[in-house]
């Protein structure tokens, strides 16, 4: 980007994609204040996720914690999401993007949508669409806020015109004359998060069977067959004939690892995982004797401690896992059983029995992947998916477009979250600098009404004008005005724009009204709207309440008017009692520190702290070693077999140039306090330990892990046995004549995977194929032997993993209890080693023995950084994240990310995104300028408090403490407002703002008043 | 008496109950008008005592509707819920106000046929049980 | 702390039978804690009460309150105001809070509103274990810091009896042998020496036995 173009610069990013990655990259834009158009070519957002019962590793269904908590953040965040829309050109250049937008007729006004599904039942083409989400009898899956609440669409396609639907839709929402638009948008940058599509596996069923016999599912139909909310409701039974299964396989790698058409060559990386949840969450509740069976070549669970996840599934949980590679499905007519033939390790051909047969099917790209590359004129890898290069994980081909999730190759969900947070990042840095949230100052001055008597308007809203057709609105109207408090009874025409709400603001002000009911809308949906809107008059957001006449009277009693009526004028008194009794919820606001501290110098520290001052944030990074670089300083090629030593360089030039950066190395952070937006932390270095503090508004953690010194294998006793680093010195040395370098033997899993650090290293099997292929390079005839338990190669790694053996590295495998030894004999170092098909140990005298060591945690370091940031390591010493599926970069201390190996063993790549990801999580947090703590949390009545610890204990997020005065303290900012522990406290000394006992009784005393 | 309305007061977690209830309401799937919703951030925040309270002034069944089991946002809100449900049941037993006019249930955001479902169910029980006793005994008490 | 466990309704019908209107009153101390009479119990008896009485077609007016503490004279005082208007005072506090009101309001009827149960520790929430009996000569120190006056189920002092079995008490499975919790602690501890010591007789006179007992410091008198 030239920095001549600073004032062209837009403010808003093209978003291609709504699955979780996209919705998280255009959550973290909105949230810094930037515009997001988010486009999908589906009819509703959401992507995989919704399909999803539950997930890895934790078996929760936490959904929801992606999305943020808008009830409590700031200001409205800026997203248009756009549906049935293609991206079909892209001109411009980073900062000053033009895309044009295709956008297919949905046929349907979703403002008169009522979402009631009668257009479906009467069309006889099955032309019109619903994206049903795990619950097939709603239209959407709501776990969310964002699904596209009614997300029909007509598939013109299909449609014959025979009008049915028309004459069916009684709001009149169908239009079939609909027209296709296009539309040109401005934006400064582009992240592409359009996905992949899962493996459809009826083409290989003469192998698999699959859609010939109805027992054989896909991974994703059986995670249906499971939800409690699915289309068995929640009753476990097979497809076949309803029976509940008790013998279940999975098949991994359906359409993955196989180079024979249509099946993909590469590893489809999160299949292992999926298959292993299914397996445990349908034992634990549906039938603990259920016999589950994993069939698999190597079990690749590589995320943060899914090893010790396997572990418990295989030894703790009593899933069978067989190893293998199953090639037929066939039925046994008389019984009904599936019979699934594979060849088992040693080479003999098994069958096994079973009642249900799940394919864990494999992930490709997109089928309109290359026409959507063209469009945004980007390169592609050569499965079609967005191609990258490991050093700059996020960008693709074209300056200012990015790519994250799925568009770059199957990942999970917090590489995918990952990728998003860092993809937003490098879009932030095209756009025109600081785009900022509005602030509260130029909202008027909040008036305190707290002793004024109560003066109630009850305004009423039928914006669909289906309230009035069950309601007896006059009649509502007329009898809210006798109810107590109340001094205003009005109807508002609110239609989409801002007329309505200026007419409340206006009506408050005239009639002096301090307290505010509005008839008509969920508020679920419309609660913040007029929250904010109270607000612009000069009342609290808390000050309004919504009574919920449409969807509680009119909508569910629309055959019943009188009832309607007088439910209608109950849900009203109820209001005006809880908005009575309510009380003004301050939320104080704090300014945020346009600074931040980066803790650790790597590659992760490093990119992070660049990518920060390149926002104009000011940055200290502070650095352990007397240089910076980190563990990258001993590499000498990425995984992806690209140098590297050149790069680590000039990014630690680049860091040492940039004037935003100040660098403080050979330093140690011995003290911190403060909280987001204002931490002050200590800091000691050089050898005269000298002490500063620094104040700074977000912390940055990135110290790292360190590499495994290995004591097995004979290490340090000949200087022939290295690790994997060493060896990488000595190719980088390039001398092909070296004999060390003739027979080489690798082993892997050195120092992980056992008793002491049960965790996998993550990269060494591809660091491990990397070496190997650069002995090769150098030498074609040199002999490489890896001995190794699983090949963890996830993705295209896999490639590179066949490439290897097609050019004569072996591999072999050896399990934990037989494990290689090795020693001297008469001919030198030896290695001895069990070979599963001859069924006997060989002996080797190798060159080299190169031992494949982990990062594993700097237990000592962790321990005090922990101690002083107050956070947990998790068991293998690794940093505790805020959930480590969802918020895989965020710390449960607000202001606190992390980034790189101080979470588990990462790569280059990782480190590069991870370091990318946290500087735009800290983003979004700067961009808040001030911070507001909002008040609709739990307070304490300290002169009732017992101590008794009752909250303390009951907390899901521990956040009560017994403080030095001895009485219960709840911290607003951490406090999620659930309200359990205001429930449980049996002194009664914890009321929860917005929610108090008084309101709570007063609504039902309101309801139930004159019952008695 | 047959012209028996019962009044339910159901307390509604606004993750998911609330929310189905909603799309009770936008899918017109009609229930009772007798249940009343107030909205809470989670099950976990309805105390024993908004129980015991509503059924004092005169309800004749309370609803506590959370999400399934294992799904609730704040951890485990819902299963506190329904150990209180479980208390204030016996509680009414014991007074003879009948244990069986508070229940819990579950059900996720998207099933508003759910909600609708138990709503009628729960009127329908609430109606053959009668009218709560208290109402019954407070009219004597006037007299 | 002490721990008590409300009373069954039946029998506190039976107290407030002859009443038209009873002060319902909580103590903010022990009794909260254990989910006996702190405010939140007050509020949901008075609640039941209410109930089982208007269901018979009697109205029973009920006054809530809670007291910081119902043991300290103090505390106790501050319904001397309102005492005239109730006919009757229902104390949730344990058996020397009712008895300091009873002691105060001398022609006022105190009802106890709960059963206390004994000097116990929280294992967990919603779960409270008998942990101290209140001897007056504290042994814990040669026992492991487990006391066999209050978790033996027969008292006594050089165990185990004939009847424990796998660490269990015979007269419930559920019942840790005390004497084998205090072996396997002083084990871990390496002072099973004083497991072989053999402890004399114990003195029951500084226990209940000796008749109601008192404590006097001379130094904070007033």
């Amino acid at each position: 980007m030239s920095e001549s173009e600073g004032n062209a610069r837009k403010n808003s990013v093209l978003v291609v994609g709504g699955g979780i990655a996209g919705i998280k990259s255009a959550l973290d834009l909105a949230e810094a204040g930037r515009r997001v158009y988010l486009v999908d070519k589906k009819p509703a957002l959401g992507g995989f996720l919704p399909l999803l019962d539950r997930q890895f590793p934790t078996n929760d269904c936490n959904i929801c914690y992606v999305t943020p908590d808008i009830a409590k953040a700031g200001a409205p965040l800026d997203i248009q999401s756009l549906p049935l829309t293609k991206v079909t050109g892209l001109s411009g250049e980073p900062g000053d993007f033009s895309a044009t937008l295709a956008t297919e007729p949905r046929c349907i006004v979703l403002d008169k949508c009522n979402a009631c599904g009668a257009c479906l039942e009467v069309c006889p083409e099955s032309a019109v669409r619903f994206t049903p989400g795990l619950d097939h009898k709603s239209p959407t899956c709501l776990r969310y806020p964002q699904a596209t609440p009614t997300a029909f669409s007509i598939d013109l396609t299909k449609c014959t015109r025979c009008g049915k639907c028309v004459e069916a839709c009684e709001p009149g929402a169908i239009d079939l004359d609909m027209a296709a638009s296009q539309q040109t948008v401005g934006v400064g940058a582009v992240i592409v998060a359009s996905g992949a599509e899962l493996f459809d596996p009826t083409p290989m069923q003469e192998w698999y069977g699959y859609g010939k016999f109805p027992d054989v599912v896909t991974s994703l139909e059986f995670e249906q067959i499971m939800s409690s909310a699915g289309p068995t409701g929640g009753q476990f039974m097979r497809p076949s004939d309803g029976r509940r299964p008790q013998r279940i396989g999975w098949i991994q790698c359906v359409g993955s690892r196989s180079t024979k058409p249509p099946a993909k060559p590469y590893c489809s990386s999160i299949c292992c995982m999926f298959a292993m949840k299914e397996a445990v969450w349908a034992k634990e509740h549906y039938a603990q004797d259920l016999d589950a069976t994993v069939f698999y070549m190597d079990m690749r669970p590589m995320g943060k401690d899914y090893e010790l996840y396997y572990q418990r599934v295989k030894n703790d949980l009593g899933v069978n896992f067989v190893r293998c590679r199953p090639h037929t499905v066939g039925r046994d007519d008389v019984t009904g059983d599936l019979l699934l033939e594979y060849a088992s390790e040693d080479g003999s051909s098994q069958i096994a029995r079973l009642d249900l047969i799940v394919l864990a099917t494999g992930f490709c790209a997109p089928n309109d992947a290359k026409e959507q590359a063209k469009a945004l004129g980007i390169e592609l890898d050569p499965y079609a998916f967005v191609a990258a290069a490991d050093f700059d994980p996020v960008a693709t081909s074209r300056p200012g477009v990015y790519a994250c999730g799925m568009a770059l190759g199957p990942r999970d969900i917090p590489d995918s979250l990952v990728q998003a947070a860092a993809a937003a990042c490098l879009a932030s840095q095209d756009l025109e600098p600081g785009g900022a949230l509005m602030s509260e100052d130029s909202l008027p001055p909040e008036r305190d009404t707290r002793d004024e008597d109560a003066h109630i308007g009850v305004f009423f809203a039928d914006w669909s004008g289906r309230v009035s057709q069950a309601v007896d609105l006059k009649k509502v109207m007329a009898a809210s005005a006798n109810l107590p408090g109340v001094s205003h009874v009005q109807e508002l025409v609110i239609s989409g724009g801002q007329a309505g709400l200026d007419e409340l603001v206006e009506a408050i002000k005239a009639k002096n009204l301090n307290r505010v009911v509005v008839a008509g809308y969920s508020p679920r949906t419309h609660g913040r709207l007029f929250a904010e809107t109270v607000r612009r008059a000069g009342l609290n957001r808390n000050m309004v309440e919504l009574a919920n006449i449409r969807d509680q009277s009119a909508m569910v009693h629309s055959g019943d008017p009188v009832h309607a009526t007088s439910k209608a004028l109950d849900l009203v008194r109820m209001a005006v009692a809880g908005v009575t009794l309510a009380q003004p919820i301050y939320s104080h606001s704090q300014p945020v520190e346009q600074s931040a501290l980066v803790v650790g110098g790597g590659v992760a520290g490093m990119t992070a702290a660049l990518a920060l001052a390149e926002q104009g944030v000011k940055v200290t990074l502070v650095e352990r070693a007397k240089q910076l670089g980190g563990l990258a300083l001993k590499l000498k090629r990425t995984l992806d077999g690209q140098p590297l030593v050149q790069q680590v360089q000039d990014l630690v030039a680049k860091v040492q140039a940039e004037e935003g950066v100040r660098v403080i190395t050979d330093a140690l952070v011995v003290d911190h306090e403060g909280q987001a937006g204002a931490f002050r932390t200590g800091v000691q270095s050089g050898p005269s330990m000298y002490y500063q503090k620094v104040e700074h508004g977000v912390t940055i953690l990135a110290t790292g892990a360190r590499q495994y010194q290995p004591t097995e294998y004979d290490y340090g006793k000949s200087d022939r046995v290295l690790t994997q680093l060493e060896l990488e010195d000595l190719l980088a040395q390039g001398d092909a004549s070296d004999p060390r370098l003739d027979s080489v033997v690798m082993i892997q899993c050195v120092g992980s995977r056992n008793k002491q650090n049960p965790t996998c290293g993550r990269i060494c099997c591809q660091n491990a194929v990397k070496n190997a292929l650069w002995i090769k390079d150098l030498n074609p005839e040199a002999q490489v032997i890896v001995l190794y338990r699983d090949m963890r190669t996830p993705y295209r790694a896999e490639d590179a993993y066949r490439q290897a053996r097609e050019r004569g590295v072996l591999f072999v495998r050896f399990s934990e209890d037989d494990p290689p030894s090795v020693g001297q004999d008469q001919d030198g170092l030896m290695v001895s080693f069990t070979d599963k098909v001859l069924g006997r140990r060989l002996t080797y005298n190798p060159g080299t023995i190169v031992l494949s060591t982990p990062q594993v945690a700097d237990d000592e370091a962790m321990e005090e950084l922990c101690e002083i940031f107050r956070l947990q390591q998790t068991d293998t010493g690794f940093l505790l994240e805020e959930n480590i599926k969802v918020r895989p970069g965020d710390t449960p201390a607000p202001g606190l990310f992390a980034a790189g190996s101080i979470l588990a063993p990462k790569s280059i790549a990782e480190a590069r995104t991870q370091g990318l990801a946290a500087a735009g999580r800290a983003l979004t947090l700067l961009a808040q300028h001030s911070l507001t703590v909002s008040g609709g949390v739990a307070k304490v009545v300290a002169e009732r408090c017992a101590a008794c610890l009752v909250c303390v204990r009951a907390c899901p997020v521990n956040v009560p403490f017994i403080n030095a005065d001895g009485y219960s303290q709840i911290d607003p900012a951490k406090c999620l407002g659930c309200g359990i522990c205001a429930a449980e406290c049996p002194a009664k000394a914890i009321q929860l703002m917005g929610y108090t006992d008084d309101q709570i009784l007063g609504r039902t005393d309101a309801l139930l008043e004159g019952v008695l | 008496m047959s012209d028996f309305e019962p009044i339910i007061v159901a307390f509604a977690c606004e993750y998911c109950a609330y929310t189905a209830a909603d799309m009770a309401g936008s899918l017109g799937m009609s229930y009772p008008p007798n249940v009343k919703i107030i909205r809470v951030p989670c099950t976990g925040k309805v105390d024993t005592l908004h129980l015991m309270r509503a059924l004092q002034k005169g309800a004749d069944g309370v609803l506590v509707a959370g999400c399934y089991l294992g799904d609730c946002h704040y951890k485990n809100g819902n299963l506190r819920a329904q150990q209180r449900v479980g208390y204030v049941s016996r509680l009414l037993e014991e007074i003879g106000v009948g244990g069986e006019r508070v229940m819990m249930t579950f059900m996720s955001a998207g099933q508003g046929n759910v909600f609708a479902q138990v709503a009628n169910e729960f009127t329908e029980k609430i109606r053959n049980l009668g009218p709560n006793p208290v109402k019954l005994g407070a009219g004597k008490a006037a007299a | 702390m002490i721990t008590a466990v409300r009373k069954p309704l039946e029998e506190i019908m039976g107290f407030a039978a002859p009443y038209s209107r009873v002060l319902l009153l909580g103590c903010n101390e022990c009794v909260t804690v254990c989910y006996a009479g702190g405010r939140k119990e007050v509020g949901i008896l008075a609640s039941a009460l209410s109930m089982a009485f208007l269901k018979e077609g009697k109205k029973l007016d009920i006054v809530e309150q809670t007291l910081e503490r119902q043991c300290d004279p103090e505390y106790v005082e501050e319904i001397a105001q309102t005492i005239d208007q109730y006919d009757a005072v229902f104390s949730m506090a344990c058996g020397c809070g009712v008895q300091t009101v009873a002691g105060r309001y001398k022609d006022k009827p105190v009802f106890p509103m709960v059963n206390t149960m004994f000097m116990g520790a929280s294992e967990r929430q919603g779960v409270w274990a008998e942990r101290c009996a209140g001897c007056g000569e504290c042994v814990l120190g040669r026992t492991g810091g487990i006391c066999p006056v209050a978790r033996c189920s027969k008292r006594i002092f050089n165990g185990p009896c004939g009847g424990s079995t796998k660490g269990k008490c015979e007269i419930d499975p559920g019942v840790d042998c005390a004497w084998q919790l205090i072996w396997d602690r002083l084990k871990a501890l390496g002072r099973t020496d004083l497991y072989s010591e053999i402890m004399p007789a114990k003195d029951w006179r500084s226990a209940k036995d000796g008749g109601p007992r008192r404590i006097v410091r001379e130094d904070l008198l007033s």
